[in-house]
């Protein structure tokens, strides 16, 4: 180690700054120190976490970063209005292609790549966790991988700067996923956060989980079109409140089978920052909310609260089937049927007659949530599942939703 | 003994008096010490101070050129980002350097000089209930360091120059080249 920095700073002197630069700190397979989640804890239902180091053998580069699939971006300027309009994302993704590929600061510790700073450990932490998601499609979804990644590959925007007009900035203390960008973003961590968010395990595949839903029932639902007549046009669930509950729940319920974590923000806030009990979709925890669609109002979070519910219900239904949460071949099978009925269930929904809604194709959520909708989908959602799966899902979606949050008429194929 | 001690303190003295009288017109003195804070960009966006302490030898080449030997100690990450309470990390260092510039003097003493250093750099990290057995995050380093200082010297009063400068600085195997922005302020001895 003594001899390696010795020779770089000869090199550097010699070259003088040019050489100091694009120095490759290791060879591939890099391994990187991240922060792993490594479980949750069977008393309190907190994620465990570990620095460790861990192989990353398709990381292709990581000065900058890059694999074979996801690039992570340095600080791309966005447009927000651009963002909030399907037909200008071009201009989004143009912007977010012209930008640099991020390089996190690391260094050489005895083969280990060790980051220097949060954001670095936030990224690389990351990647381990998107990449541990993408490999696992083909088991989550029963779909080959590329299915589900685009032929583009995946972004990742590392502290995205946003304009609007003549305003600019740079948001803190959250992870996102952007649709039809096929783009995450990390922002930089705050002092309201108890761990940085964008490196947390269960938060990235919770992302991960909002681009299965896009590439399911999303796509299924099908690309806005509001020149088309009546309730039935395509995209027409795209903006419903419910339906962004249940896209929330579906994320809560991948990050439990891909990295076993039974509450996507446990591990993220401080207590005073949100309810992490509204979260847990394992009730069993004494910590967890409990709440139904009847006491909704004990749930802070909005439509978050109905996507608890939904992950709720799939989580118990897993268990009233004998499933095993820390057995990762149950939890995987349990994720095929779901996500084959993720797909159906727009399809299904479209049996029958919707009226139009307020808002429909615009860029922000219907006003609230409609019970009919989410009584809809939780009926069409039962539909595509196999009969072996039915009757446990069709007994917690009764429990949990009730007869406002899945009404009688709907409910034909849990019969 | 006596006359022996008398004889090299008036030697010096009349060394110390005769540069003095070489530099008595000119807005640098032979030895200068002072002070150097700088500001600098920290990960995500914001700003922090680092501050610095520096001596100065000048050495008379040619009409109004001067070359400047100089050693500077100074130290950085006492300010950092905010960062989530159970897991940050505290990047601190400090550094010596030799400094080997060119100034010119005039009104204004502009200047340009080479710092070679060496950083020592440890990791304050803070991880609650977070298990660090395999890790190696708090292993503290040596970095070797290289900067470009430009400056623009700014002679207050016969012994105070204050001089605005940038400094574009980098650390072997730390790959983020630096700029620094900061004020000299030296005092003649």
């Amino acid at each position: 180690m003594v001899s390696k920095t010795n020779t770089l700073a000869a090199l550097c002197i010699a070259n003088m700054l040019t050489a100091c630069v694009d120095i490759e700190p290791s060879v591939r397979p890099f391994t990187v120190e991240v922060l792993a989640f490594t479980g949750n804890d069977p008393t309190t239902g907190a994620g465990n976490y570990a620095l460790r180091p861990v192989e990353l053998p398709a990381l292709l580069s990581v000065d900058p970063m890059y694999d074979s699939i996801f690039r992570f971006v340095e600080q791309p300027n966005i447009d927000l209005d651009a963002l909030s309009k399907l037909a200008d994302l071009d201009q989004v993704l143009t912007s977010v292609r012209s930008a640099a590929t991020y390089v996190p600061r690391l260094r050489d510790l005895d083969g280990t790549l060790v980051p220097r700073d949060l954001m670095s450990l936030q990224t690389v932490s990351a990647y381990a966790a998107f990449r541990t998601a993408a490999d696992a499609i083909p088991e989550v979804t029963g779909l080959p991988r590329s299915a589900i990644i685009p032929a583009s590959g995946l972004q990742v925007w590392v502290k995205p700067v946003f304009t609007q007009g003549a305003a600019t900035t740079r948001m803190e203390t959250n992870a996102f996923y952007l649709p039809y960008t096929d783009s995450f973003g990390l922002l930089d961590s705050s002092s309201l956060e108890r761990r940085p968010i964008g490196a947390l395990g269960p938060v990235v595949t919770h992302e991960f989980g909002h681009h299965l839903f896009h590439r399911s029932f999303t796509q299924a639902d099908g690309v806005c079109d509001e020149d088309a007549p009546g309730g039935n046009y395509p995209g027409r669930f795209a903006s419903d409140r419910g339906i962004a509950g249940i896209n929330e729940g579906f994320a809560d319920w991948t990050a439990f089978v891909i990295a076993g974590a039974t509450n996507s923000l446990i591990d993220a806030f401080e207590p005073e920052v949100g309810n992490p009990g509204e979260r847990a979709i394992d009730v069993r925890f004494a910590y967890a909310t409990k709440f139904t669609y009847q006491t909704l109002a004990r749930c802070t979070g909005d439509y978050y609260c109905v996507g608890t519910l939904f992950a709720r219900s799939l989580f118990e239904a897993f268990l009233a089937r004998s499933g095993e949460p820390s057995d990762r071949q149950q939890r995987m099978a349990a994720s095929r049927n779901v996500f084959a009925a993720m797909v159906a269930a727009p399809l299904h929904m479209r049996e029958r007659t919707w009226p139009r809604p307020d808002k429909a194709c615009a860029a922000e959520l219907s006003t609230a949530v409609d019970d009919e909708v989410v009584s809809g989908f939780l009926g069409a959602f039962v539909a595509g599942l196999p009969a072996s799966d039915r009757a446990s899902v069709c007994e917690r979606f009764i429990a949990n939703f009730g007869d406002t949050g899945f009404k009688a008429e709907f409910r034909g194929a849990c019969l | 003994m006596k006359m022996r001690t008398f004889m090299t303190v008036a030697t010096l003295v009349s060394v110390a008096t005769a540069i003095r009288a070489a530099y008595a017109d000119t807005a640098v003195k032979p030895i200068a010490v002072g002070v150097a804070p700088s500001a600098y960009s920290l990960e995500n966006g914001t700003w922090a101070v680092a501050p610095e302490l520096l001596g100065y030898g000048y050495l008379h080449l040619d009409g109004a050129v001067f070359a400047r030997l100089g050693a500077r100690l100074g130290s950085r990450g006492w300010f950092t980002p905010d960062m989530p309470t159970a897991l940050n990390i505290h990047e601190r260092e400090v550094s010596f350097a030799g400094d080997f510039g060119l100034v010119h003097q005039g009104n204004v003493v502009p200047s340009l000089s080479l710092q070679l250093g060496l950083a020592h750099r440890w990791f304050d990290v803070t991880a609650m209930d977070i298990d660090r057995t395999m890790s190696k995050f708090g292993r503290s380093e040596w970095l070797p360091m290289i900067s470009l200082q430009a400056g623009l010297g700014l002679p207050l009063s016969k012994r105070l120059l204050v001089e605005p400068f940038m400094r574009f600085e980098t650390l072997v195997s730390d790959t983020r080249l630096g700029l620094r922005w900061g004020i000299e302020a030296t005092l003649a001895l």
